[in-house]
């Protein structure tokens, strides 16, 4: 989410306040534990249950 | 109220049809005020209905939904009849088969009248739709009823049925549930199918009833799943968590006091109440946010250059979407699982925790910023906050009323419960309603 109006131009899709601030906002509390992550950090990856078949 | 309905069809109190001529006859009346109902089944859901009369007088039982009127978001399939998620591009889809939930609450012979409105795509807690116009609150028609599964709430609110399917990415059942008065149940992640029904989140989506109670709420779950309801069991002994932090901190005075008695409610009949500290709720909800913007764009992706098409808010979003990066994506999926292992630690000292549902009552049509104890903050942002974070951890959770506010408007708590346990959320909240 860096550079977030140089990138939202380069996709073409609207770079107003109203689309960018709000990241802006999100990118302070994100930002700070994303690089909180370390190497052992892995996603959780469900099977479905039968029931979900 | 399910139960009791089923007791009157076996006693032949009362028919199918008649329940069903009644609901129909409700919608006439009070849908040109509410707008709940997008489409209405009405033929259908007549021969429906007589035909399950004919089978419970033949002997064929399907259990406690036989012949009892619901309603379905407009957000699952029905074979045949047009399915819109509340949204211009898809106000002509009709669909060719039916949504796993439809073929489930049917095969419990239950009888649907009609699909519900919603905030466009699902996506928005108002339920303020540019294309289908505003679902209104049964409480206070100048109020939204929350969303997104906002008719579902209206329809229930008012009587109309005693049950609507509503869908849950950050909120969209509880939400409702909370500024409509009634009950709403999001189970655990992947235990009721979504297959058939439009995505929002992936990885966050949840199918739920919105009841009057929580009775009903888990006599559909087992309907909609696999899931057996246990025998009703005393709450002796119950350890209920009250978060010290986060969840009582920026809530309305009438909210928090109302949580508060319904705690009271359940130590007087023996539950133990038991503070705790969570882990940071405002990070979680930061992760929520990482992984929905993403995943609702990717879902809508090839219908978005239509941009005249959707309205204001909801295109705001999806052009959000295209601004996460994959790399903060993973990192959002990555951080899910510490925050699930970090959150799964609790239920080492309680067996579920309650929290306000909404930190306040329902909001005009329209407003868009609220004052909670002197700080303005975004509807959106505030109607989720003690909802958005679950979704990413997958529990349980289920919405029930605890009062009124000096307004006349409904009040609820939230109860939140370990991963395949909606067993202890409902016992929990069978107590407290």
């Amino acid at each position: 989410m860096k550079d977030l109006k140089k990138l939202a131009e380069a996709l073409g899709v609207n770079a107003d306040d109203r689309a960018v601030a709000p990241l802006v906002a999100l990118e302070k509390v994100f930002r700070p534990m994303a690089e909180r992550l370390g190497p052992a950090d892995d996603i959780a990856v469900v099977l479905e249950r039968e029931d979900e078949a | 109220m399910i139960a009791a309905t089923a007791r009157r069809l076996r006693a032949k109190e009362v028919s199918s049809v008649e329940l069903t001529n009644e609901c129909l006859k409700q919608i006439d009346q009070l849908n040109p005020k509410l707008n709940a109902f997008i489409t209405v089944m009405g033929d259908a859901a007549r021969l429906k209905a007589a035909a399950l009369d004919k089978e419970l007088a033949a002997g064929h039982d399907r259990g406690p939904l036989h012949g009892v009127p619901v309603a379905v978001k407009d957000l699952f399939f029905t074979k045949g009849v047009r399915t819109t998620a509340g949204a211009k591009v898809f106000s002509d889809f009709v669909p060719d088969f039916d949504a796993d939930v439809v073929i489930r609450l049917e095969a419990a012979g239950a009888v649907i009248v009609g699909k519900t409105g919603l905030h466009e795509c699902a996506y928005g807690i108002t339920s303020n739709n540019p294309h289908f116009g505003a679902v209104r609150n049964p409480h206070d028609t100048d109020r939204i009823p929350g969303g997104s599964s906002g008719g579902s709430g209206a329809a229930v609110a008012a009587g109309i049925v005693a049950m609507a399917m509503g869908t849950d990415t950050g909120g969209s059942i509880r939400i409702p549930a909370s500024f409509c008065g009634c009950a709403g149940l999001k189970p655990t992640l992947g235990r009721v199918s979504k297959k058939g029904c439009f995505p929002l989140g992936f990885t966050l989506d949840h199918m739920g009833p919105l009841a009057r109670t929580v009775d009903d709420c888990a006599i559909t779950l087992a309907a909609l799943s696999n899931w057996a309801a246990p025998k009703p069991a005393r709450i002796d002994g119950l350890r209920i968590g009250r978060p010290g932090n986060y969840f009582f901190d920026r809530v309305d005075p009438e909210v928090r006091a109302a949580v508060d008695a319904a705690l009271r409610k359940v130590e007087a009949l023996g539950a133990r109440v038991v503070p705790i500290r969570v882990p940071d709720v405002d990070e979680l909800n930061a992760v929520a946010r990482v992984l929905l913007l993403p995943e609702a764009t990717a879902a809508l992706e090839s219908h978005l250059h239509k941009r005249d098409q959707f309205g204001v808010d909801v295109l705001a979003l999806f052009d959000q979407g295209r601004l996460v990066t994959g790399t903060d994506y993973v990192q959002a999926q990555r951080l899910r699982k510490i925050f699930i292992r970090d959150f799964n630690r609790l239920w080492s000292e309680v067996d579920c925790w309650v929290t306000p549902a909404t930190p306040t009552p329902a909001p005009l049509i329209g407003q868009t910023t609220i004052a909670i104890d002197g700080v303005d903050e975004d509807v959106r942002l505030a109607t989720t906050r003690f909802m958005r974070g679950i979704n990413v951890l997958g529990f349980p959770a289920l919405s029930i009323p605890c009062g009124k506010s000096v307004a006349g408007l409904p009040l609820g708590l939230q109860i939140v419960g370990p991963a395949w346990r909606e067993d202890v959320v409902l016992r929990a909240g069978a107590a407290m309603e």
